[in-house]
C-alpha cells in the first residue's frame, strides 16, 4: 500500500493496478484454470474413439506496435497514444498464446497463435509511457500530467467504471420475498456466496431454506439453474457420518432454537435419496448435471460430479475440506436466520458490497472469450472432420483454425466502444450494458471524476424502488455523501472519498503465515482431517471465505491482530471485520482479497496508520474529531474531510452551505469551461472547451486533497469582483450583470474547438486523391482554398462555404465538400493522415470563438448559478469610494432560501486576498471563526467588517441609501451556451409524412408549441394567433372538399376542368383549408375501411 | 463567398497559381517538411510517421476585424 499522500497519479492507479495485475498474473491463473478442448474422434476404427487436448499454456500480452511498411522507413515502430488520438485508431497490443496440443496423453506439441490486437490500457505496464518521465511524455505530444487509467478505442478514449458488486467470499443472509418463487417449499431465507476465485472467475451459491427446515443449494451452470439439496453437497463434499454431521451443525446447542429437528430433516433428505456414501453422492450429482455440462462421453458421472464441484461450487478454494466447513457455516447461518436470532443483511450496504475493477473484468470477458474460441474451434474440426477427413493431426491446420476464430482484439475492442457485454455465461454480473464510458475532458475536474466515479448498475436505475440510492452510514468515508448527481442517476452513481482506495493489487502474502499468525494469538486451529466440534461459544474466523479456525476470546483476539496487522506481520489492508453484537451472525472475518474498499483512519494505540474496510468499520469506534473520543474509541480519522470526495473538497467553504448547494457545485465543476489539458494541438477530441483568462482562485482549499491532485494547475474561473445588489432590474431571477469593461478585459473568454475527420476510403464509386491539375487548383483557389484542394490554416469556416477539393479518380471529376457547421468559425489546425491501406484521412480542427453573450451561463462555486443579462457599460455601473465598480452584479435574493453562506465568506476571504495579495485558505471544516478572521483583516484595511461598502449610482451619481455587500467571488463559466442552443425559423424543412416542421435544432426544426402553450393561448382568447401556430405555421394545406359524400380523399380538381368534382360520388367539391395531417389521417383510416365525411357550411 | 476571407481573392485575375510553390506539410513526429503528389502515399520521407500538420502561410491572414 502507497504509504505517502495521494497525488492525482494514484486517483487512476487503481485502474491501472488492475489492468496490470489481470494482464500478468490474471493470465498466468487463466491459463492453468482454463479447461482444455477435448475433440473426440475415431481414427482406424479397430481402436476406437481418440482424444485430441487443446490448451492455452501461456498468453503474452505484448506492447503496441506499428504494423511495418511496405515500402518506404518507419523510424519510430512503437505506437503511441497520441498518434491513436489523432488517427482515430485504437492502442492495442498483441495478445500471444503458446497453445499445446495432446492426442491420446502421447507426447505434447506446441505452437504460437496471435490471438489479436488488445486494446491497452494506458500508462499500464503494457503501454510504452508507463516509465517515462514528464520531458519524455510531452515531447510524444501528451499533456504534462499524463494520467493513464483509460483505453483508446477508434481514437476515443474510454474507461470501464468501477462497478458496485457483492463483497467476494463472505456469506450474506439475506431475506428476499422473490425467493419463494424459485420453487416448492421455498421460503423467503437464503444464504448467498459470491466466490471468487484466483483467475478472478466468479461464481455464485445460494442456501435456500425450505419450509419443513431442509436446505437446497442453487449454483448457476452455463445460465440455468441447478438446485441440489444440501445434505448431497454436504455428501460430496466429504465422507462423514450422519451423526458427524449432525453434531458439526448443532454444535451441542439443544437449549432455545430448533437447530437440531432442523439437521434432522437435512440429513433425512440424503437417506431418502438413498445417498450414504460419497461416491453414490457424487454420482448422484453428476447425473443432474450431466446434460447441462455435456463432458466428454468417457467420463464417469462421479468425475462429472466433481468438476462440478470444482469449478462451479465455491470456486475460491480447491479444497474440499475448506468447502465442506463453509457450507456448513452457511446453513447454521440460515437456520439462524430462519430462527430469527440474527438480522437480516441487506445487499445495499456498502460494508456488503465491493468493487468490480476494471482489470478484473477485461479478463473475464477474455476469459470467455478464449472458452469460446476453443468451443468454436472444436466445432469447426468437427464439421470437416466428414468433409475433409480427420486432419487433426495437421499442426498447421489447427494453428489456422485456431488463427480464424481467435478475434479477442475486435471483441474487446467492440465491449469498450460500446460498453455492451456480449457473455454466454453472463459472467455473473447483473447488467449486460453500460460497462465503459467517454473519458470526457470538459475541464480537469470533469476528467478526474470519471476515475473515481462508482456505479451501482445499470440494473438498478429502473428500479422503482429508491432504498438502493439512499445515502447509508456504512458508506462514511469510502463514498462522498456530497457528489452524487441529482436526477436519474441519484445515489447510483457515486464518488469515492478522497482517501478511499480499493485494492487493485495483489497483497503479497502467505496464507499460512497469516494463519499461524492467528493460531499464535489464542485462535483454535480447524483441524484438516477430523471432524472437530466447537461449541456455540467458539466463534467462527474466516480468511477469505474459508474457515481457519474458532475462538472463544474474539475480543483479545481482534485487538491483539490489529496489532499484527499495524506491525505488518500481516497484510497491513487486510480486513480484520469483528462481528461482535448479536443481531449479526458472530465471527471474525478476515479479507485479503482485491476490489475491497480500504481507507486509512489512525490507531489511537498505536498512533499508526490503519487501513480499514467496509465491514470493518460498522464494528470500530471511530472518532471523528478529537472531542469525540470516547472509552471505547480505538482509531481515529485523520481528517473529518476524508469523507468527501476531491471535488465536494473544493468547494470553498462548504461547511456553511446547505448542503444541496454543495451537491450541485458538484455538479457544475463538471460543466465549467477551465483548463482541460495543455497539449491542445495533438489532441484531436470531438469537442474541446479552453477558457482564454483562466484565473488561479483567490480562495481554495490547500488541504491535501486538492493540493495532491493538481486543481492549482488545471484553473477553471475567473476571480471577478462582485457586488450583491439589485440593480437595473436586469439581476432578476438569476440573472447577473457583467461589466462590460470587464468582458472586454476578457472576464469569461473562451473558445471551443471542435474536430471533424473526413474518412476518405476508396468506395466503387470514390477514389480520392489530392487535386494535380492546373485547372484544378484554379478551382480551389476560385473557391477560395488552397492550391491543394484544403483550406488556409487560419482561414475562416462559413456555413456551406467549400472546405476541401479532391479528385475523385473513378469519375475523374472533382468533388467539394463543404463546411456544415451553422457557426462560424476558423480552421485551427488541419492535418492529413496516412492509413495503412493507402487512403488517407483529413482531419479539420474548427476554433469558434466564445466570449460570453447575454444568455450564456455562468456560476460561483456554490451551486449559484446565473445566466448572463446585460454587458452593462463600465460608466454606468455603480462605483465605490475608491472608484472601484464591480466586475459582476447578482441579485441579494439568491441568497435567503439557498442559503450560501459560504459565498458570502468567499466574498469576504476573497476581498481579503485581493488586498493584501495572499491566497486564502477556504477547506470547509477548520476550527476558527471565519467571518471574524476575515472581518478583522477588512476592519484593519480600512473597509467595514462585513464587506459591505457605500456605492454610488452610476447613473445619477447619488450615494445609495443601503451598503452594498462587495468582494471577491470565483466565477465558473459553464459550458452551457446560447450559441449551441438558441433555435428559431420562420419556415423550412418540413416532414414528408405530415407536412409539419421537423423538430431538432441540427436540422433547423420548429420548437414544438405543446398542450400547455395552447391552453394558454386559449385562455388569453388569443385564438387566431393559435390559428396563425397550428395551421398556418405549421401544415397548412389547401383542398377539395366534396359537398355531397364530405370526403376529402376523392375530391380533386382535374387538369383542363374548372371545378373539382369528387371521384366517389360525382359531387361538387368546395375548396377548404386544412391542415395537411387531416389528409394524412384521413387516408389512413380509408386503409382500414373507414370513411372521415365532413359536415360543411359553406 | 465571403469578402472577408482573404486579400487573395480580391487580388487581380492576372494572379495565377502556377506562381503558387507546391503547398508542404509538417511531420507531426520529426517536423520535416514533406510535399505530396496525388499518388503519393502518406508517409514522411524522413521518418516514416503519418500524421502532417498543413503549414501556416508565412504571410498571415488577414480577417475582418469583427
Amino acid at each position: 500500500m502507497r504509504k505517502h499522500g495521494r497525488s492525482a497519479q494514484d486517483i487512476t492507479q487503481t485502474h491501472i493496478d488492475s489492468f496490470d495485475y489481470a494482464m500478468t498474473e490474471g493470465l498466468l491463473h487463466l491459463c492453468e484454470r482454463l479447461l482444455p478442448c477435448e475433440i473426440e474422434f475415431p481414427e482406424n476404427s479397430d481402436v476406437g474413439m481418440r482424444v485430441c487436448k487443446i490448451w492455452f499454456e501461456n498468453l503474452h500480452l505484448g506492447r503496441p506496435y506499428k504494423a511495418p511498411p511496405t515500402e518506404g522507413i518507419q523510424k519510430e515502430p512503437r505506437l503511441f497514444p497520441t498518434e491513436c488520438r489523432l488517427s482515430d485508431s485504437s492502442y492495442a497490443a498483441p495478445l500471444v498464446a503458446q497453445v499445446a496440443w495432446q492426442i491420446d496423453n502421447l507426447s505434447i506439441d506446441r505452437f504460437k497463435v496471435n490471438l489479436g490486437n488488445v486494446p491497452v490500457m494506458v500508462k499500464s505496464e503494457f503501454c510504452h509511457l508507463s516509465k517515462m518521465n514528464q520531458e519524455e511524455l510531452i515531447k510524444l505530444g501528451e499533456d504534462i500530467q499524463e494520467l493513464g487509467g483509460y483505453f483508446i478505442v477508434n481514437g476515443v478514449e474510454k474507461i470501464i467504471r468501477l462497478l458496485i458488486i457483492q463483497k467476494q467470499n463472505y456469506p450474506l443472509a439475506i431475506v428476499r420475498g422473490a425467493f419463494t418463487n424459485r420453487g416448492k417449499m421455498y421460503t423467503q431465507f437464503a444464504v448467498v456466496i459470491r466466490c471468487v476465485r484466483d483467475d478472478l472467475f466468479t461464481q455464485s451459491v445460494t442456501v435456500h431454506y425450505l419450509t419443513d427446515g431442509d436446505c437446497n443449494v442453487r449454483f448457476i451452470l452455463r445460465r440455468g439453474e441447478v438446485f441440489i439439496p444440501a445434505i448431497i453437497i454436504l455428501k460430496c463434499l466429504k465422507d462423514i457420518t450422519d451423526l458427524d454431521l449432525y453434531n458439526r451443525l448443532v454444535r451441542g446447542s439443544y437449549s432455545s432454537n430448533q437447530t437440531y429437528s432442523r439437521v434432522e430433516v437435512l440429513i433425512r433428505t440424503a437417506a431418502k435419496l438413498a445417498i450414504f456414501t460419497r461416491e453414490s453422492a457424487l454420482k448422484y450429482l453428476g447425473s443432474r448435471v450431466r446434460k447441462i455440462m455435456n463432458p466428454p462421453s468417457y467420463m464417469a458421472d462421479e468425475q462429472v460430479g466433481e468438476l462440478v464441484l470444482r469449478e462451479h461450487v465455491f470456486v475460491h478454494t480447491d479444497n474440499d475440506n475448506d468447502k465442506f466447513n463453509l457450507l456448513v457455516l452457511m446453513i447454521e447461518k440460515l437456520y439462524a436466520l430462519a430462527e430469527n436470532e440474527i438480522s437480516p443483511e441487506s445487499a445495499d450496504v456498502l460494508s456488503s458490497q465491493e468493487f468490480l475493477l476494471p482489470g478484473h473484468l477485461y479478463l473475464n470477458i477474455m476469459k470467455e472469450n478464449l472458452e469460446n474460441t476453443l468451443e468454436s474451434v472444436k466445432v469447426r474440426i468437427l464439421k470437416e472432420a466428414p468433409k475433409q477427413g480427420i486432419k487433426i493431426r495437421d499442426k498447421t491446420y489447427i494453428q489456422k483454425i485456431l488463427e480464424q476464430h481467435a478475434n479477442i482484439g475486435k471483441k474487446l475492442e467492440y465491449f469498450l466502444a460500446t460498453g455492451n457485454l456480449i457473455s454466454r455465461t453472463g459472467l455473473d454480473l447483473m447488467q449486460a450494458a453500460g460497462f465503459t464510458i467517454i473519458a470526457e475532458k470538459i475541464n480537469y475536474a470533469r476528467y478526474l471524476s470519471h476515475f473515481q466515479s462508482v456505479h451501482r448498475g445499470s440494473y438498478f436505475i429502473e428500479m422503482k424502488i429508491s432504498s438502493v440510492r439512499k445515502l447509508l452510514p456504512e458508506s462514511w468515508g469510502f463514498l462522498c455523501p456530497v457528489h452524487t448527481p441529482d436526477g436519474a442517476p441519484c445515489g447510483l452513481l457515486n464518488h469515492l472519498s478522497s482517501t478511499c482506495v480499493p485494492v487493485s493489487k495483489n497483497l503479497e502474502f502467505n496464507k499460512k503465515e497469516v494463519i499461524d499468525v492467528c493460531h499464535s494469538l489464542g485462535m483454535r486451529l480447524m483441524s484438516r482431517e477430523e471432524i472437530t466440534i466447537f461449541p456455540v461459544e467458539y466463534i467462527p474466523v474466516m480468511l477469505d471465505g474459508c474457515i481457519i479456525g474458532y475462538t472463544n476470546e474474539p475480543e483479545e483476539f481482534e485487538k491483539k491482530l490489529r496489532l499484527e496487522k499495524i506491525r505488518e506481520t500481516i497484510p497491513r489492508t487486510m480486513e480484520i471485520a469483528y462481528l461482535s453484537r448479536k443481531p449479526l451472525f458472530l465471527g471474525i472475518f478476515l479479507a485479503t482479497t482485491q476490489g475491497r474498499l480500504v481507507r486509512p483512519v489512525r490507531h489511537i494505540e498505536t498512533g499508526e496508520k490503519d487501513w480499514i474496510g467496509p465491514l470493518e468499520q460498522l464494528n470500530l469506534s471511530i472518532a471523528c474529531l478529537p472531542k469525540d473520543r470516547k472509552p471505547e474509541t480505538s482509531h481515529e480519522e485523520f481528517s473529518p474531510l476524508n469523507m468527501l470526495s476531491i471535488l465536494a473538497c473544493t468547494t470553498p467553504f462548504s461547511d456553511h452551505n446547505q448542503s444541496p448547494r454543495n451537491m450541485y457545485q458538484c455538479q457544475m465543476a463538471k460543466q465549467t469551461m477551465g483548463t482541460p489539458l495543455y497539449n491542445y494541438q495533438f489532441r484531436n477530441d470531438n469537442k474541446l472547451y479552453r477558457l482564454t483568462m483562466p484565473q488561479k482562485p483567490l480562495v481554495s482549499s490547500k488541504c491535501r486533497q486538492v493540493r495532491r491532485n493538481g486543481f492549482e494547475k488545471y484553473p477553471s474561473g475567473t476571480n471577478a469582483v462582485v457586488a450583491v445588489i439589485s440593480y437595473t432590474g436586469y439581476d432578476m431571477e438569476d440573472a447577473m450583470i457583467v461589466n462590460k469593461s470587464a468582458y472586454e478585459r476578457g472576464f469569461g473568454h473562451g473558445i471551443v474547438y471542435k474536430a471533424n475527420i473526413r474518412d476518405l476510403n476508396t468506395t466503387k464509386k470514390e477514389n480520392f486523391s489530392w487535386i494535380q491539375s492546373e485547372a484544378a487548383k484554379k478551382e480551389a483557389t476560385e473557391k477560395g482554398l488552397d492550391t491543394d484542394g484544403l483550406p488556409f490554416v487560419g482561414q475562416n469556416g462559413i456555413s456551406q462555404q467549400p472546405e476541401l477539393l479532391l479528385f475523385n479518380g473513378v469519375t475523374s471529376s472533382n468533388k467539394t465538400f463543404s463546411y456544415k457547421d451553422m457557426e462560424k468559425s476558423t480552421y485551427d489546425d488541419i492535418k492529413i493522415i496516412g492509413t495503412d491501406t493507402r487512403e488517407f484521412k483529413v482531419n479539420f480542427k474548427y476554433r469558434f470563438q466564445r466570449n460570453p453573450i447575454i444568455g450564456d451561463k455562468f456560476s460561483s462555486r456554490h451551486g449559484q448559478k446565473g445566466v448572463l443579462s446585460v454587458l452593462w457599460p463600465q460608466e454606468d455601473m455603480p462605483f465605490t469610494e475608491e472608484g472601484l465598480t464591480p466586475d459582476v452584479i447578482i441579485n441579494p435574493h439568491a441568497f435567503p432560501s439557498r442559503m450560501t453562506i459560504g459565498m458570502l465568506i468567499e466574498s469576504m476571504a476573497g476581498k481579503v486576498g485581493a488586498i493584501k495579495g495572499e491566497f486564502q485558505e477556504a477547506a470547509p471544516f477548520q476550527e476558527k471563526d471565519k467571518v471574524d478572521y476575515f472581518g478583522k483583516q477588512l476592519l484593519e484595511a480600512g473597509y467595514s467588517y462585513y464587506g459591505s461598502e457605500t456605492m454610488y449610482s452610476g447613473i445619477f451619481g447619488t450615494e445609495m441609501k443601503a451598503e452594498i455587500f462587495l468582494g471577491v467571488v470565483y466565477y465558473q463559466r459553464l459550458r452551457h451556451m446560447v450559441a449551441d442552443k438558441y433555435q428559431a425559423r420562420s419556415t423550412g424543412p418540413v416532414d414528408i409524412l405530415t407536412h409539419q416542421p421537423v423538430k431538432g435544432r441540427k436540422r433547423h426544426g420548429g420548437i414544438r408549441l405543446g398542450e400547455m402553450e395552447r391552453d394558454s393561448l386559449l385562455g388569453h382568447g388569443a385564438s387566431f394567433l393559435l390559428y396563425d401556430r397550428l395551421m398556418k405555421c405549421s401544415d397548412y394545406s389547401e383542398g377539395y372538399l366534396c359537398k355531397k359524400c364530405g370526403s376529402i380523399l376523392g375530391c380533386y380538381l382535374v387538369k383542363g376542368k374548372e371545378k373539382a368534382v369528387c371521384h366517389a360520388c360525382q359531387g361538387e367539391g368546395v375548396k377548404v383549408a386544412l391542415p395537411y395531417v387531416l389528409r394524412y389521417l384521413s387516408n389512413e383510416l380509408a386503409a382500414m375501411n373507414i370513411k372521415l365525411g365532413f359536415k360543411h357550411t359553406l | 463567398m465571403d469578402e472577408s476571407l482573404l486579400s487573395r481573392q480580391n487580388e487581380p485575375s492576372s494572379y495565377t497559381v502556377m506562381n503558387v510553390k507546391p503547398v508542404s506539410y509538417i511531420c507531426g513526429w520529426c517536423g520535416k517538411e514533406n510535399e505530396f503528389k496525388s499518388k503519393d502515399e502518406l508517409r514522411c520521407i524522413g521518418c516514416g510517421y503519418r500524421i502532417f500538420y498543413k503549414k501556416r502561410l508565412a504571410e498571415g491572414m488577414q480577417y475582418e476585424a469583427r
